[in-house]
């Protein structure tokens, strides 16, 4: 999959990641030939339902799943030039918190219930600068740097908040919490597993708001992982689709929701109720499917209305339909030219 | 949902849009509260009193889909439960029929439970992982005494799944090995085992992917137009209420605070916390960013419900407050026909 952002670089660049997982029953190709590229600054989106692979995806690249007996990962992760995948657990883990970090997904179970959110944040700041160089901040200094962490996601009383408990803040105050953790040392790429969905809508659009503020601000590249459309269509610049560990379309975000052009993207589309007029959702057929016995060719065509022979047997191309618009689908191979009407 | 279930109207609903009301009521609440103590403190013992739903009064009629929509701790799964009886209320009266619900015994609430259902939000919990599928449902009707022999239980069994679209031949298996959409169709088979005519879905999808969802959703319309069943429907999810219901109520801190047809409510807007709900929702189009009210709130959260705010308990988040609002909690007036609102602006001339 080539990028549009090479002029300006890019931070995280997948190039044909495969991850397979051996297990009792057999093998479980989870992840398949994905590429995907993270420019500078940028922010992406990563969509599909549950179980297709987006999890997998980001502990592969924070280094939570290794090569080991059990486990085949083929393929390279660049950040910044370096592949993660060879690389030795010391020489990752130097740069995992410091330069890439991650929010986790639920803000009511990360954060450790015996320690203060001082210590637990004190001891991010401390983790980066031992890492740095050695030891270089004195106590106060990583106080104070975590003082402003917390003023920076609008905490009331930040010295409060130091000493308190994670049991005493509400959810909407420990995401804010784990944005600040994550963005402390100011990383260069940031990535956002399901950010805000386990709140209500008034509060994540209150987090959301405040984490496209500070990403615009610093600057960090964003890779967010999502499968509420509305939140990708919000936060991201563009996005990739990615059904059974494959991928399935990638397209620019705002154009992507007028017209998605895979089976899949349309039909995760169609399936978001709309506050405007509460049109009928129609939803996909059919479930993920079992890793062990993988479909063949195109992964979606049990489940595609559009499917035909050619689908069960052969694993369609990439076509690229427009600037840095991607699709992987026969219905686009030779139909280029004339791309189906959107819906 | 490839194939629908019935095809032919049976209720005086034609779209979504647009819909005609039944005017039959089914259930009329009358000033429902519910209330919680605790008692926390070893040495100096505190108490609370935490009111989840106060004073609530509407009618639910016969066919309707009613939605009530809120954020976490607002009280509308606990108004969805003390509905169907499974809290007690405090006060307050719950007309079935020409029965009143409030006051029965667990005895005597037996014949009701056939009435209404509940379906609870998560399938992984509400279903035992240790019983098959078959023999959960088969409970719900032997507890009824509604199929005398096993042979008619069985069939019985093999309808219902049917009905929700799973092989009648899972009946032998065990949650753990469906799927989290199949799980949520055997709990709403479940539900239906014993023919009830109201149901409350407690965030029924809450838990699923959209894609899954949105076939579950259409399962549940059809089932209601099939069967001609009534809805009480509890969600946060406002996109769904809009496509599901037909009329919503949006509840916080246990009182409503705006009611009325779906589309008007969406469309028309009144209370300051309907505004900012609807400004919050993630939409997936320009177009519907558009539609989108402004939103009507300061940052700020939901306050604790063991001490609420003094008069509209949305005061200190909405940005038109004024003193009045501070002193006295405004009534439920009725701005349009069956648009009904809770708010200053409209009671004051």
């Amino acid at each position: 999959m080539e990028s549009h952002m090479m002029a300006d670089g890019v931070t995280l660049d997948i190039r044909s990641l495969s991850v397979s997982f051996r297990v009792y029953g057999g093998t479980a190709h989870v992840i398949d030939d994905i590429s995907l590229q993270v420019g500078t600054g940028e922010s992406i989106g990563l969509v599909g339902e549950t179980g297709c692979g987006k999890t997998v995806t980001v502990k592969t690249i924070m280094g939570m799943v290794r090569r080991s007996s059990s486990t085949d990962i083929a393929g390279q992760i660049l950040f910044r030039g370096t592949d993660l995948v060879p690389l030795e657990h010391r020489k990752l883990f130097s740069r995992i918190g410091r330069e890439l970090s991650m929010i986790p997904q639920d803000p009511m179970t990360s954060l450790n219930p015996v320690f203060t959110i001082g210590t637990q944040l004190k001891d991010v700041i401390r983790y980066a600068d031992r890492k740095q160089s050695g030891p270089n901040l004195t106590r106060r200094q990583i106080r104070e740097r975590a003082l402003e962490a917390l003023s920076e996601v609008r905490l009331p009383n930040p010295e409060r908040m130091l000493t308190s408990y994670p049991l005493q803040l509400s959810g909407g105050m420990r995401q804010r919490v784990l944005i600040a953790m994550a963005l402390v040392n100011k990383p260069a790429l940031l990535i956002a597993d399901e950010p805000g969905t386990a709140l209500d809508v008034t509060i994540q659009k209150q987090v959301l708001g405040l984490m496209s503020n500070l990403i615009s601000q610093s600057g960090v590249s964003v890779l967010m992982i999502s499968h509420n459309l509305g939140v990708i269509h919000e936060m991201t610049d563009r996005l990739y689709i990615m059904y059974a560990g494959q991928m399935a379309e990638t397209a620019p975000t705002r154009a992507f929701f007028s017209r998605p052009r895979h089976p899949y993207s349309r039909g995760l589309r169609d399936s978001v109720p709309t506050i405007s007029d509460g049109a009928a959702i129609a939803g996909i057929t059919g479930t993920v499917p079992d890793y062990l016995a993988a479909p063949a060719g195109c992964r979606f065509h049990p489940r595609c209305k559009d499917a035909d022979e050619r689908c069960a047997v052969e694993r369609p191309p990439e076509v690229r339909m427009e600037q840095a618009w991607n699709v992987r689908c026969f219905r686009h191979v030779c139909s280029r030219t004339r791309p189906p009407e959107a819906r | 949902m490839e194939r629908s279930l019935l095809p032919p109207r049976l209720l005086p609903y034609t779209t979504a849009r647009g819909t005609v009301i039944p005017m039959d009521k089914l259930l009329k609440i009358e000033n429902l509260t519910k209330e919680f103590r605790s008692v926390s403190g070893l040495i100096k013992r505190t108490r609370s009193r935490i009111r989840a739903v106060q004073d609530i009064s509407c009618e639910i009629r016969q066919g309707e889909i009613f939605g009530l929509v809120g954020e976490s701790g607002c009280g509308k799964s606990t108004l969805g439960k003390t509905i169907v009886r499974l809290y007690r209320p405090t006060s307050g009266a719950i007309w079935f029929g020409d029965r009143n619900l409030s006051d029965l015994s667990e005895k005597q609430l037996v014949p009701f439970r056939k009435e209404m259902q509940l379906v609870f939000q998560d399938p992984n919990a509400s279903l035992n992982p240790r019983r098959s599928i078959g023999s959960s449902i088969a409970d719900a009707l032997e507890i009824h005494g509604l199929t005398p022999g096993r042979q008619a239980r069985q069939a019985e069994i093999h309808r219902l799944l049917e009905q929700v679209e799973i092989p009648p031949s899972y009946r032998h298996k065990h949650p753990s090995v469906l799927s989290g959409g199949q799980r949520q169709r055997v709990a709403i088979a479940r539900a239906l085992a014993v023919q009830p005519r109201f149901l409350v879905l407690d965030e029924p999808t809450s838990a699923l992917d959209v894609s899954v969802q949105a076939k579950i959703v259409r399962l549940i319309q059809d089932l209601q137009l099939h069967l001609g069943l009534t809805y009480l429907f509890v969600t946060h999810d406002l996109g769904l209420m809009r496509t599901l219901s037909h009329r919503t109520a949006v509840m916080y801190l246990g009182r409503f605070y705006e009611t009325g047809p779906t589309d008007r409510l969406f469309d028309n807007p009144l209370h300051p916390y309907t505004q900012t709900l609807l400004a919050s929702v993630p939409v997936v189009s320009e177009d519907e960013e558009r539609l989108r009210p402004e939103d009507a709130s300061r940052e700020g959260e939901v306050p604790d419900p063991a001490n609420p705010p003094h008069g509209c308990a949305f005061h200190p988040r909405c940005m038109q407050a004024t003193q009045a609002c501070r002193v006295s909690l405004p009534p439920l007036v009725e701005v349009e026909p069956g648009h009904f609102v809770r708010c200053c602006r409209y009671t004051s001339p």
